[in-house]
């Protein structure tokens, strides 16, 4: 009989300890994966669709007009791909260089520009169409920003 | 015993209802706050790309306001053409008439800017997107100066189905620095107001006296340079080329056609025109005049403008 009341004190007891610390814990275990989930979520989202934003809306030099306006940057890349003017847009990449260490800038056909340290893969990409000087068979061209 | 594994079993159940409580309860919290957030991350992004695409039109405009002010100038004021032309350009004099001479350059190059517009808001739509046709695009000039407003039909938006959607204002405009209309107003005043190659003609039939034909010919082309020299200045040039000259000795009488080219030279346009290159606006059309109003031997030459 004292047997008995030995293993049923036991018993009790362990499901008391038991059920405190699983009260204690529960929490903290699911709080934990919701904290990880939320982090990844707002990991994922990696700002290069601002990146790319930022860059074509930055304002430059239109080395094209003989009143040389400020204009875009995004004007001057389509200006570029549409005629081939001005010779060159080197002179924009460091936009680039300060907004990511690894990118590439592709339009449909080759890639505009591109990080001197590092390849960018798939991880990250963003695109955009900008508008092309008139002309009735093609009007925009897509731009695809890739950073790491 | 009996009162033990009663407690027991009471103590399992409120330790299975405690776990259950506590499991539900943060699920729910964890469903609802991961919603907000991916709500959040995608509101951000669609808030960018509207700024994007008004970015966008906003350029599109510009190069839609180009490409009709170079081709209604190209044209001789003209957004389609459906009268007798040369190489696309029309005959704004034929002798005496000037029922061909555009007297609504403004409205054409709103047509003109519009249709193209248009054509880029389709061009430059997303999934997601919601774009506008513009039905209006009012075109305000002065001086060099011109205002050109487009009128959406409804705002631009964005919209994701059953989640939400945000709008902005479909609107836009923009200033422009350009001769296109003083391009039109030298060519009336010289070319339509006052017949100013009829002038010309008669001044170097005069000075010519009762020459040959060949040298009448001569006189009438140093008067039309001197005239391109005396209508050009630093930023427009007035350009008389393709001159058909008929000399009738006997009168005598001079009968011209000529092509007159009034180009803005103060700024080049990434424009197409076969290729897409930057181009000076360039104001063209024929002018077919005589000395003699019985004297009419240039028929109208016409062919299809492409």
């Amino acid at each position: 009989m004292k047997a008995f009341i030995g293993i049923e004190i036991a018993l009790v007891g362990i499901v008391f300890v038991l059920a405190i610390v699983l009260v204690a814990l529960l929490p903290i275990l699911f709080l934990r994966i919701h904290f990880i989930q939320t982090i990844e979520l707002q990991n994922k989202y990696s700002n290069v669709q601002l990146e790319l934003l930022a860059f074509l809306s930055s304002t430059t030099t239109d080395t094209n007009s003989l009143r040389n306006n400020q204009v875009t940057v995004f004007r001057l890349l389509s200006d570029y791909l549409a005629t081939g003017q001005p010779s060159s847009i080197d002179n924009l990449k460091y936009r680039l260089d300060k907004l990511s260490d690894c990118y590439i800038l592709y339009s449909s056909t080759n890639a505009l520009f591109k990080s001197s340290t590092c390849n960018a893969d798939q991880f990250n990409s963003t695109q955009a169409k900008i508008p092309l000087p008139y002309n009735p068979s093609k009007l925009t061209e897509t731009l695809t920003l890739v950073i790491n | 015993m009996k009162g033990g594994i009663i407690l027991f079993a009471l103590a399992i159940v409120a330790v299975v209802l405690i776990a259950e409580g506590i499991y539900v309860s943060n699920f729910i919290t964890k469903t609802s706050v991961l919603q907000i957030a991916v709500r959040e991350t995608d509101i951000i992004e669609s808030v960018n790309l509207m700024e994007f695409i008004k970015n966008s039109m906003q350029q599109a405009l510009d190069y839609s306001f180009y490409q009709a002010s170079y081709d209604v100038a190209r044209k001789g004021g003209y957004d389609k053409l459906t009268i007798g032309s040369y190489n696309c350009a029309p005959y704004w004099r034929y002798y005496t008439s000037t029922i061909d001479f555009p007297t609504n350059p403004l409205d054409n190059l709103s047509s003109a800017t519009k249709d193209k517009l248009n054509q880029y808001a389709s061009a430059l739509s997303y999934d997601i997107s919601i774009m506008p046709t513009y039905n209006d695009v009012s075109i305000v000039n002065s001086g060099d100066i011109i205002k050109v407003s487009a009128i959406a039909s409804k705002k631009l938006g964005i919209r994701r189905v059953n989640f939400y959607s945000i709008s902005d204002n479909g609107n836009f405009s923009s200033e422009y620095q350009m001769k296109f209309f003083d391009l039109f107003q030298r060519g009336k005043a010289n070319f339509i107001d006052s017949d100013g190659i009829e002038s010309v003609v008669q001044q170097a039939i005069a000075e010519a006296g009762s020459s040959s034909a060949d040298a009448i010919t001569q006189k009438v082309n140093e008067k039309l340079d001197s005239l391109e020299s005396s209508l050009s200045d630093s930023l427009v040039e007035v350009k008389i080329t393709d001159r058909n000259i008929e000399v009738d000795t006997s009168k005598p009488a001079v009968a011209v056609r000529v092509l007159i080219s009034i180009t803005d030279n103060s700024e080049k346009y990434p424009v197409y025109d076969g290729t897409t290159d930057f181009r000076f606006i360039k104001l063209n059309f024929y002018i077919v005049t005589s000395s003699d109003t019985s004297y009419n031997p240039i028929i109208l030459l016409t062919n299809q403008c492409s």
